[in-house]
């Protein structure tokens, strides 16, 4: 008896568990399944994050664009999960695009505005020469 | 004649302060000591404030040489308290300049050296666009 309870109460943990994790994944698949994210700048490159799931093991693209809408980058992808990153120069051009297609639903467009602001630093020392 | 222009203007509102407040940084030296200071560069003008204490009164010369040696400013002077600003027009060009302060009574020489080190700055700000 006190085994039937053990197990009963062990099936009712792992039901709350499986429950508990169909809802973290329906609430990850409600909030998008798309992030671009700016890390910084390294070596005068503009660093970011791409990460995509891709549920339906179809093909996806992703392009991204510079302010004109030129692509900089285009590549068709199958796999069900990417991390990518990319490192984009500094430019003129103060706009740079991401656009994820699936070819079924609607464009992912993540779209970051670039402002740099350059400023010449002077330090003067002066020393007296013997 | 180089680019680089000097140009000299008395520091009235030095004299001024010289003259009222109760600290003399010329009378504090010892005696013949001379003083070069870079006393601001707001706005992108840079100003020397050369400091000559001169007790004999004799003639001396301030020269202002370029890194190449070449002489941007040459001036003689008889004041027993020299104190001046020079300002350079072109900050931008300069990277090294050298002031000498040539007692002609008793020929000694003063040097000073400034270096400029100027570098560039880029402050990058990205903004996703929601």
């Amino acid at each position: 008896m006190a085994f039937f309870s053990k197990l009963s109460l062990a099936a009712a943990f792992l039901l709350v568990l499986s429950s508990a994790k169909a809802q973290s994944t329906e609430t990850g698949e409600a909030e998008k399944t798309a992030t671009v994210k700016y890390l910084g700048t390294q070596d005068d490159m503009l660093v970011f994050d791409v990460f995509y799931t891709n549920p339906t093991n179809g093909k996806f693209q992703v392009v991204i664009k510079d302010q004109d809408g030129t692509p900089v980058y285009q590549n068709v992808f199958s796999e069900k999960t990417i991390y990518k990153q990319f490192r984009l120069p500094k430019s003129e051009k103060d706009r740079v695009v991401f656009v994820i297609r699936d070819y079924k639903d609607a464009d992912i467009v993540k779209t970051f505005d670039i402002n740099v602001n350059s400023r010449i630093i002077r330090e003067v020392a002066v020393r007296k020469v013997d | 004649m180089k680019s680089i222009v000097l140009s000299l203007f008395l520091a009235g509102m030095s004299l001024v302060s010289l003259a009222n407040g109760p600290h003399d940084p010329i009378a504090d030296k010892n005696a013949n000591t001379a003083e070069v200071k870079c006393v601001g560069n707001n706005s992108g003008e840079l100003f020397f404030n050369v400091l000559y204490n001169n007790a004999a009164g004799s003639r001396f010369s301030v020269t202002i040489l370029d890194e190449t040696g070449n002489t941007l400013y040459s001036g003689i002077y008889s004041v027993k308290k020299f104190d001046k600003n020079f300002q350079l027009a072109d900050p931008e060009s300069f990277g090294k300049l050298v002031f000498v302060i040539r007692n002609l009574g008793d020929n000694s020489v003063q040097r000073f050296e400034v270096n400029n080190n100027s570098r560039l700055v880029e402050d990058v700000e990205v903004k996703e666009v929601k």
